[in-house]
């Protein structure tokens, strides 16, 4: 006489599991969550979305009133309408660099946004780009995304990164437990089946009702938020395929935790301080040990910087702007101008030079994020709960590298602005005004404001987005690989005498 | 071949001794009753030769297979019934026993459960009914369906008569009387001297995990082993 089938078993469980209330009981609480948590991004990301759209209502009646004004201050001085003071007048190329250039860089969200809110939701997703703002622009201030997010986060990822786990955790500890807690388990073993057998036939089966509801909850809670599913396709295919692997990983654990054969309340036990662990604790000791190990900058004394090089810069400001005008050869000539300029002229000679004197600080920022990041990612790989939010977050495109790419092309904006408007402006250094007296109320020399170019977001191809998550993917799988080794070596014996 | 054969099994928990040096041999179709107090070792015995324990010293062997070194397949020759049979209380009886015979490694259709069910005494309005208000003795009698639907070569019973009514237990004797006849193998372990008198074939008082007697059933009568069980317990 041999022992059972596992294919046998494996039928006879999961038509009983299918059967248990509490199978769909704890699929609906996490399906509703999954819809609950990606309704909340998709209404978070379409604010954004409405912000971003009201921005650029703005720049266009912002440089439809420029374009406006420079028109009607063409007209002829008169005594109701006097010259125009060069910040209120766009015709002057001067005033205009200064006051009428100011465009939007926009961060548009990426289809799949709903899949989760990430830490570049509570990063500015519009920067105003002026031309002398010290490297591109001032996010310090941005408030509206981070009161967005004031009353914390639950998105999707959230709903898959810590509550799939608690439910499957809790099907997988009740049902495995059930014939232990009810003094079944010696009339089990008695049989001719291995523990091995049984407890892998109960979990397949688990796994068998559960693993397929959850995709389709994951499906339909991001059909119901609005996400265009046949674009995003292969975001979320992949999205899918990360929150099966960790379903495969916390299986891992629970059957390591199962081998032992513990009732349910030691089994639950063990999976709380085991969910507590990977979610809460390792996270936050790990976050606390790199703030020890490797502080960020200080952001008081930054401030406290630019003040003070931009109180040497005012002191040294003649000096710097014959220095600057000097090492120019086409300005060279008008050198004994340099102390006459208007003030938006200084700034652009003056704003390069305080970028330059305050690199080293803004170097530090930057590195530190760098090495932030850098520490995240390995973190990822030894935290898996980690890794899987930050895998979410790419594949939505609200991770802090898309965020990093939205800043730098910012600022590379901004340099392609000043790029083309400063030579006009410093143009002027050779051709000053003839006379004090003008016959228009315009200075008109720019005839019409400038048709700059606007500001695209360039964002990495979904492929390469995808492929960036592949690796942990993979060691998420080898992990999940790992922990169900490790608990099916562990189920080896019964253990029915106390 | 015998049904079952133990080999000075020893084994100790803690360096308290459980059992210690036993020696037994079953026939097929033989009845044999381990008479003993509580804690005197029987069923530490049992969960030896079902492999939930290893001994520390002997071998048994079950139907020719070192139950020792090979668990899983002695244990698909051993019906066990339990001293307790817990059931799944949402699985009507009939459930319950398919789950248990798929377990051993059996499929059993619907009527052959109720057959099963019958002979163990279950009466026949409770064989679709879930297990979930169940008496103790009917509960035990599914457990002797469960017994009976595996078909194995040698039975344990542990204290099976405990808690059972005169009428239920003595539909089980019934059972372990036609089991014998099936030239199936039955080792019991009991405090029931009466039940023991009825049944067994042969039977032994184990004391502090050693077998102190070993006797002939039909060569004792109740009260001569009434008398030897109390003697054997004092010495």
């Amino acid at each position: 006489m041999s022992g059972p089938r596992f294919r046998d078993l494996f039928a006879w469980e999961w038509r009983q599991v299918g059967r248990s209330p509490l199978l769909w009981t704890v699929l609906l609480i996490v399906s509703a969550s999954f819809a609950w948590g990606a309704l909340n991004t998709a209404a978070l990301h379409s604010a954004q979305a409405a912000a971003l759209e009201r921005a650029r209502q703005v720049d266009t009646a912002f440089h439809a009133n420029a374009a406006a004004r420079a028109r009607a201050y063409r007209a002829p001085v008169t005594s109701s309408g006097g010259p125009v003071a060069y910040w209120q007048d766009p015709t002057d190329v001067a005033g205009y660099s200064e006051y009428f250039v100011r465009m939007s860089a926009l961060k548009p969200h990426l289809p799949s946004s709903p899949l989760a809110a990430g830490v570049s939701d509570l990063a500015p997703s519009r920067l105003e780009i002026r031309l002398n703002t010290p490297f591109g622009f001032t996010d310090t201030y941005d408030f509206e995304n981070p009161r967005g997010l004031a009353l914390g986060r639950f998105d999707l990822a959230f709903a898959v990164v810590f509550l799939l786990p608690i439910g499957l955790l809790l099907l997988f500890a009740l049902f495995v437990t059930f014939e232990r807690d009810r003094d079944m388990l010696r009339l089990v073993a008695a049989q001719a089946v291995g523990p091995r057998a049984w407890t892998g036939a109960r979990l397949a089966a688990i796994l068998a009702w559960s693993v397929p509801a959850t995709v389709l909850a994951m499906i339909a809670a991001l059909g119901i938020a609005g996400v265009p599913l046949g674009t995003a396709a292969g975001s979320l295919a992949v999205a899918a395929l990360l929150t099966v692997v960790y379903m495969l990983f916390w299986s891992g654990v629970a059957l390591t935790i199962l081998a032992r054969q513990p009732g349910a309340g030691a089994a639950l036990g063990s999976f709380a301080a085991i969910w507590a662990a990977l979610t809460i604790g390792l996270p936050l000791a790990g976050s606390a040990l790199v703030g020890m190990i490797d502080p960020a900058p200080s952001a008081v004394g930054y401030v406290d910087a630019q003040r003070r090089i931009g109180d040497e810069i005012n002191a040294e400001r003649d000096k710097i702007l014959a220095a600057a005008v000097t090492r120019r050869p086409d300005l060279r000539p008008y050198a004994d101008r340099a102390t006459s300029l208007d003030y938006a002229t200084r700034l652009s000679f003056l704003v390069p030079e305080t970028e330059r004197r305050l690199a080293p600080l803004r170097s530090a920022f930057e590195d530190h994020r760098l090495r932030q990041e850098g520490v995240a990612r390995i973190a990822g790989f030894a935290i898996p709960t980690l890794g899987i939010e930050a895998a979410f977050a790419t594949l939505a495109g609200t991770d802090p590298a898309r965020q990093r790419t939205f800043e730098a092309q910012a600022r590379q904006y901004q340099l392609r602005l000043r790029g083309i408007v400063h030579p006009l402006v410093q143009r002027e250094i050779t051709q000053p005004p003839s006379s004090p007296a003008r016959t228009t109320r315009g200075r008109l020399n720019l005839a019409e404001p400038l048709t700059l170019p606007k500001f695209a977001l360039a964002d990495r191809p979904a492929a390469e987005r995808i492929g960036g998550v592949l690796p942990f993917l993979l060691w998420l799988g080898l992990l999940a690989l790992l922990a169900i080794t490790i608990g099916l070596v562990r189920t080896r014996e019964w253990k029915v005498v106390e | 071949m015998p049904a079952l054969r133990l080999d000075s099994v020893s084994i100790a928990f803690n360096g308290d001794r459980a059992v210690a040096d036993l020696s037994l041999t079953l026939a097929p179709g033989e009845v044999y009753a381990l008479l003993g107090p509580n804690g005197a070792g029987k069923t530490t015995t049992l969960n030896m030769i079902l492999g939930f324990l290893k001994p520390d010293l002997g071998s048994i062997h079950v139907g020719g297979i070192d139950a020792v070194a090979e668990p899983l397949a002695a244990r698909a020759r051993i019906a066990y019934l339990p001293e307790s049979v817990m059931l799944h209380p949402g699985l009507t009886a009939t459930e319950n026993l398919s789950y248990f015979a798929l377990l051993a490694g059996r499929r059993i259709d619907a009527a052959t459960a109720r057959r099963l069910l019958a002979d163990a005494g279950l009466q026949d309005d409770a064989h679709d009914r879930r297990a979930h208000g169940f008496s103790k003795g009917m509960r035990q009698k599914v457990g002797v369906a469960i017994a009976l639907a595996k078909e194995a070569r040698l039975l344990l019973l542990d204290e099976p008569t405990s808690g059972l009514d005169a009428s239920a237990a003595n539909d089980l004797s019934q059972v372990i009387r036609s089991a014998s006849d099936r030239r199936i193998a039955v080792l019991m372990a009991t405090h029931d001297l009466f039940r023991v008198k009825d049944v067994a074939h042969r039977l032994g008082i184990l004391h502090a995990g050693r077998l102190v007697e070993e006797r002939d059933a039909a060569s004792i009568g109740p009260v001569e082993l009434e008398r030897l069980y109390l003697e054997r317990l004092a010495a």
